[in-house]
């Protein structure tokens, strides 16, 4: 069985990142452009940006496959259904999760990237706890921003008191998970 | 025999990193004005306009703007919307407190900062 390794997730990402990924490499496939596009226009890429990068830091190049178990075009809502459905969300990080942010208003994620280090956290009596993080992520900018446009490394922080989780893919520990390789990535 | 030791390197030209903290300046901005209008209308008393758009200032902090889209309207309406719930809350409140200490006598007022100041030196002598 293949081993899902967070490490290898943050070192492509953060590498990644430090190339200064644009959308134009990480672009959506048509299909699911039309699938998730609404009233808000075409999903972020965020969520793309990290199927490249776990794709990647998966693959296997005798077997020509990746041991990433998401589907590769899972935008950001789906990646929280995923993660509710497979019972892996959770309200504290981990380094190597997966982050899902959480918006009041669509009442669904907004924005998803990869938690790299947990700095701190935050308690206060009666609250659940926030946390300070360093992350990178795709479709951000300079001010963590929605759609931003680059791919960058951010401080934030990020609380389940705000509806945020976080997705621990690690445990997705099973044959079905498997995926055969993506001509795509 | 040489030995080679790894050290680390300083990268030239590394991106600079993205901070979620930044996103507050951003925002104000765009609700300041709304913000300043509606204060305005709550009180004519400056040091409480100030108190209403700190409380405003607050809300918008812990709420993270990074999770808001402003470039789009309905996102920017649900928020002025939150924002100003949220002075109105905070004026009607003071308002409510003022009212209530109007209605308490002057002597019982008295009597309770008495017993306020009483209190508190006791605890600084129990802390001393």
């Amino acid at each position: 069985m293949p081993l899902l390794s967070p490490q290898s997730l943050i070192i492509t990402s953060r590498a990644l990142a430090g190339v200064g990924l644009t959308p134009e490499e990480v672009r959506w496939d048509a299909k699911t452009l039309e699938r998730a596009t609404d009233a808000e226009g075409p999903p972020s890429w965020d969520a793309r940006f990290i199927h490249v990068a776990g794709f990647w830091s998966h693959y296997n190049h005798k077997s020509r496959t990746s041991a990433w178990p998401f589907p590769t075009d899972l935008t950001t809502p789906e990646l929280g259904m995923f993660g509710m459905h497979h019972n892996v969300l959770y309200q504290e990080p981990m380094a190597g999760d997966i982050f899902l942010q959480w918006n009041v208003r669509v009442k669904t994620f907004v924005h998803s990237g990869v938690v790299v280090d947990v700095e701190g956290a935050i308690r206060v009596f009666g609250r659940k706890p926030a946390f300070d993080l360093y992350t990178v992520e795709g479709d951000t900018n300079e001010f963590a921003q929605l759609r931003g446009g680059k791919c960058m490394r951010v401080q934030r922080r990020l609380s389940a008191e705000l509806g945020d989780r976080f997705l621990r893919w690690e445990e997705l520990r099973h044959e079905g998970a498997r995926r055969l390789g993506d001509p795509r990535c | 025999m040489l030995t080679y030791v790894a050290l680390p390197v300083r990268g030239e030209g590394i991106p600079v990193t993205g901070k979620e903290a930044l996103a507050f300046g951003k925002a104000w901005p765009i609700f300041e004005r709304s913000m300043k209008r509606f204060a305005r209308i709550c009180t004519k008393d400056l040091d409480k306009q100030d108190d209403l758009l700190q409380e405003v200032m607050l809300t918008l902090w812990n709420q993270d703007p990074t999770r808001w889209d402003f470039t789009i309207d309905a996102h920017i309406l649900y928020m002025n919307k939150m924002l100003i719930h949220r002075m109105h809350d905070a004026w009607d409140k003071d308002k409510n407190f003022r009212e209530k200490a109007e209605d308490i006598p002057g002597e019982v007022r008295m009597d309770a900062r008495r017993a306020e100041a009483e209190a508190g030196r006791a605890l600084r002598t129990t802390l001393a």
